[in-house]
């Protein structure tokens, strides 16, 4: 399975720059995922290695084949790439297995290599049953299964994923994103994965390239794209929601509203810097034992909201307003000043 | 599955292409498909300007002058025929709009029962021919012969006939009554969408069911309607047979009948006066194309905000539901059953006009055998027939094109051949006709005079029609269908050929039949182009007509309603096209 390298890549509608010299390197065999909001240019990246968008500048190479340079190119499909669309976009005019064999039909195979590979690109995804029916009759996440066995049906070279799993309700799209990556990980396909999701893009991949603005700002394993975000965009992309202005007092120590708040660390910022400190509303507890070492900053109550196990809170925090935990019998009254505790561990300081 | 070898999309060896410079295949496609519909609509109507301002005849030397404008100006009969064309316009328009808006809020929007039905009648309404209706409301109310008039005067004794069709009056009602269900079609989609809760909140707010349509609806439809009512003026203004039919006999003329008068009633004709009023039509019909157009483009964007919660639905009028449905029974009965009816007992009569309860023992085939032993008729047919096929293929065809390239593909110069295919809307049909001919008379070709120029004047008039019809198509087949035709690794034109032909068939196959049945009644451009050597079945049948031949004329009109209702059968069950592929205006 080959790898895939982007280069400078830019593209350009107009005077809108969708992206802007991206660079990038998709390990073969591995899952890598293009998280970001709408707009943010991750659609238009993929489409560019698929070949059905024209990139501005930059360069793209799949193994040891470079499919974009300069302005000459090689056709879509001519690139053996495998894609699955947002819309499925499984053609309704024909039966289930005529659609996934449509890219073998293309390729002039013999019609018992065509059957064969066909039921097993069927069984991959557990078709087999419905492989007569037509589109029309088949619920979402069956044409979904389609759209999968239409696009790995010719063994391509690398599998492309636009937004898969967007179209589904939230049950199916759990099962479904499980069933995908183990699939992935079976055929050991080298993938690109497009997604607004940030859960779905921890849960399935190998790496994250978290886009704003048509740049990568962080590309990352999961675990370090959730727990140590590099910006504050991407920090509350991953749900830390909570911001804070403060100033650095030393390597593990920022200063908030007059309260000396110990972190991890301090992302190499100097004495007297100015950073934005975020802590997720999970661990900004309420009324909870003070435990030593605990960090400890307070605030107004402005509302409380029964949760079921639990309250979430907004504390005014001098002018900051933040999310904060509490427990049920917390006893609490609008209007009351209160303490938030949080344990260093739970702080990340970002650069503004 | 093992890392396998992919299967390589091709023998030949793949290598990085540059992009193409200079002609490629699809900018040939492009640019041919502009020249051709340039041609088409502009030849004919830069013949027709340059006409109004040459002192001779087509191909026969002259002088430029503005001496046209001036006779037309003088000419006695304009000054009456501007009024004319104006109160005949907006009088149809509002009835034409009345009609077809009550219709409208009836069907989508109240429990009136038998909805579904009357849906039906409305399109079946519209396929009724200009000239059926004219013969059939002759027979009903023409003074001397007319039904009704016998019947009414027998029974309360009058000396006077109490209605009469060739009349203003007439002419404004038949062509409104008949026009209803086109603007019923117009207007319908805005009825449909308006959110039932609207209209719910007012009931809860104490207004009843007509104040409700009157406080809510209808202010809500408000800009459909006007914009609907304003192309409903422009086809008044462009109305051929009707006028000419009704009016033109009895000195009642509008525009467009005064220049058919003018160019190929009178003689000697005045080709002159007839394309210097014809620029004056075109001109007037184009400003206000251009201002319909706006209107609908400001209506879509205002359509555009829709929320969430959004709920159509029709509300419950309680008692009222049967008195929308008595009037939508007398409506289809005085535009569907009892037309038919009379022309078909009409088409079995020797004579028309004499009516008594001897009259079923009169009935004779004769009307039939004479008109399929009248080689014109019979010749008529088989070129309307041809004509609707073929030319109506064309049509299409090019219509198809020129949408693919418009909403599929990003080719630059595509906006200009979209615009450049639009055009003809603008057209009134006798401009057009008169256009061609001064286009192609004594042109060494053999267009003129023979059935091309027919096909010639269709397929321009018509693209634009076509163009709509299909594009609604075209834009339902979603883009990533032919991106993933692409990512199996077909070339565009397998893809092509196994993804869009096949979902665009009911889409062609559906704009085919509209064009096919536009094409077959079609009758105010084939009067001034269709001559002894190629006639067609709408110009012979109005040709009994002018005679006074009504029983041949209601034989002749029941073949052809048989043949086009063969036809809408078939493609119905054989071609399997819906009622919801028929996508008009």
């Amino acid at each position: 399975m080959p790898d895939v390298k982007i280069t400078g890549l830019t593209k350009r509608f107009g005077d809108v720059v969708a992206v802007d010299a991206m660079n990038l390197h998709v390990p073969e065999g591995s899952l890598t995922t293009f998280l970001g909001p709408s707009g943010c240019g991750k659609t238009t990246t993929l489409r560019m290695i698929a070949g059905l968008e024209t990139p501005t500048e930059g360069e793209i190479a799949i193994g040891n084949e470079v499919v974009y340079r300069g302005g000459a190119s090689i056709a879509p499909e001519r690139r053996n790439i495998g894609m699955v669309f947002q819309s499925y976009a499984i053609w309704p005019h024909m039966t289930v297995f005529n659609n996934v064999a449509y890219p073998l039909q293309v390729r002039r195979r013999p019609r018992k290599e065509i059957r064969e590979r066909t039921m097993q690109a069927l069984a991959t995804v557990r078709m087999t049953d419905l492989a007569e029916r037509y589109p029309a009759q088949l619920s979402g996440g069956q044409q979904q299964r389609v759209a999968v066995a239409r696009a790995i049906v010719f063994q391509p070279r690398i599998l492309l994923f636009d937004e898969p799993l967007s179209n589904l309700d939230a049950k199916l799209r759990e099962a479904m994103r499980i069933e995908l990556r183990e699939l992935q990980q079976r055929l050991g396909v080298t993938t690109l994965y497009v997604t607004h999701d940030q859960q779905e893009a921890l849960a399935i991949s190998d790496q994250v390239a978290v886009m704003d603005q048509g740049k990568i700002v962080q590309l990352d394993r999961p675990q370090s794209i959730y727990e140590s975000p590099a910006n504050k965009f991407v920090a509350d992309f991953v749900g830390w929601t909570n911001f804070l202005r403060g100033t650095i007092s030393d390597g593990t120590t920022v200063d908030i509203e007059g309260s000396a708040i110990r972190c991890r660390d301090t992302a190499d910022l100097s004495r007297g810097a100015k950073a934005e400190v975020t802590v997720r509303p999970v661990d900004f507890r309420i009324g909870d034992e003070k435990r030593p070492g605990d960090n400890e900053i307070a605030g107004e109550l402005r509302t409380s909201i029964y949760m079921g196990k639990y309250l979430i809170c907004e504390v005014a925090i001098g002018a900051n307003l933040v999310q904060a935990y509490a427990d049920l019998n917390s006893n609490l009254k609008i209007g009351q000043r209160v303490m938030v505790r949080f344990q260093p561990d739970a702080v990340r300081v970002l650069k503004i | 599955m093992a890392a396998s070898e992919p299967i390589a999309a091709t023998a030949d060896s793949v290598a990085l292409r540059p992009p193409r410079s200079g002609l490629t295949p699809s900018s040939a496609v492009l640019i041919g498909m502009t020249l051709l519909v340039a041609f088409l609509a502009l030849y004919p109507v830069g013949w027709l300007v340059y006409g109004s301002f040459s002192s001779a005849p087509p191909r026969q030397g002259g002088f430029l002058t503005i001496q046209n404008y001036i006779n037309a100006a003088s000419n006695p009969l304009i000054r009456g025929t501007f009024w004319n064309t104006i109160i005949f316009s907006f009088g149809q328009m509002v009835v034409a709009v009345a009609i077809g808006a009550g219709l409208g809020w009836i069907i989508a929007r109240t429990n009136t029962p038998g909805r579904r039905t009357f849906e039906l009648l409305s399109l079946i309404v519209f396929l009724i021919p200009g000239l059926l209706a004219v013969l059939a409301w002759t027979m009903l109310l023409s003074p001397s012969k007319g039904i009704i008039n016998q019947l009414l005067m027998w029974a309360f004794g009058l000396e006077k006939a109490p209605f009469n069709i060739y009349s203003m009056g007439g002419m404004i009602f038949l062509h409104g009554v008949y026009l209803a269900p086109f603007t019923y079609l117009m207007i319908t989609p805005s009825f449909v969408s308006i959110d039932s809760g609207l209209e719910e909140s007012a009931r809860m707010s104490g207004s009843g069911v007509f104040k409700t349509f009157w406080r809510i609806t209808l202010p809500l439809t408000r800009p459909a309607i006007l914009s609907t009512a304003l192309f409903m003026f422009i086809i008044g203004l462009e109305s051929f047979d009707i006028p000419q039919m009704l009016g033109a006999p009895y000195g009642i003329y509008v525009f467009v009948t005064q220049i058919y008068t003018t160019c190929c009633v009178q003689y000697p004709p005045d080709y002159g006066q007839a394309t210097a009023l014809s620029s004056v039509l075109l001109a007037a019909a184009a400003v206000l194309i251009y201002f319909y157009r706006r209107s609908v483009r400001q209506i879509s964007r205002f359509e555009t905000i829709k929320g969430k919660g959004y709920r159509v639905g029709a509300a419950d009028i309680g008692r009222w539901r049967w008195l929308t449905f008595a009037i939508c029974v007398v409506y289809f009965f005085f535009t569907v059953v009892l037309p038919l009816a009379i022309v078909l007992l009409g088409s079995f009569l020797r004579f028309f006009g004499k009516f008594d309860m001897e009259i079923f023992n009169r009935m004779t085939y004769e009307n039939y055998i004479r008109v399929l032993a009248h080689p014109a008729l019979v010749n008529g047919f088989l070129n309307s027939l041809g004509l609707a096929v073929i030319a109506g293929a064309v049509c299409v065809l090019m219509a198809a094109v020129v949408g693919f390239i418009t909403i599929r593909t990003r080719m630059t110069g595509r906006g200009l051949l979209d615009g450049v295919a639009m055009i003809p809307v603008a057209y009134p049909a006798t401009v057009l006709g008169i256009g061609l001919v001064w286009a192609w008379v004594g042109v060494p070709v053999p267009i003129y005079g023979t059935i091309l120029i027919l096909a010639v004047a269709y397929i321009t008039r018509y693209v634009p029609i076509g163009l709509r019809t299909v594009s609604g198509g075209i834009m339902q087949i979603s883009d990533e269908l032919e991106s993933a035709s692409k990512m199996s690794g077909a070339s565009w034109l397998y893809g092509f050929r196994r993804i869009i032909l096949p979902l665009m068939r009911p889409t062609l196959a559906a704009a085919w039949l509209i064009m096919f049945l536009l094409f077959m009644r079609e009758l105010s451009m084939s009067i001034i182009l269709a001559g002894t050597g190629n006639p067609v079945a709408s110009v012979v049948i109005f040709d009994y007509y002018s005679s006074g031949e009504l029983p041949p004329m209601a034989a002749a009109s029941v073949i052809m309603a048989a043949a086009m209702i063969a036809v809408v059968w078939f493609a119905r069950s054989v071609l399997k096209i819906s009622y919801s592929d028929l996508r008009v205006g």
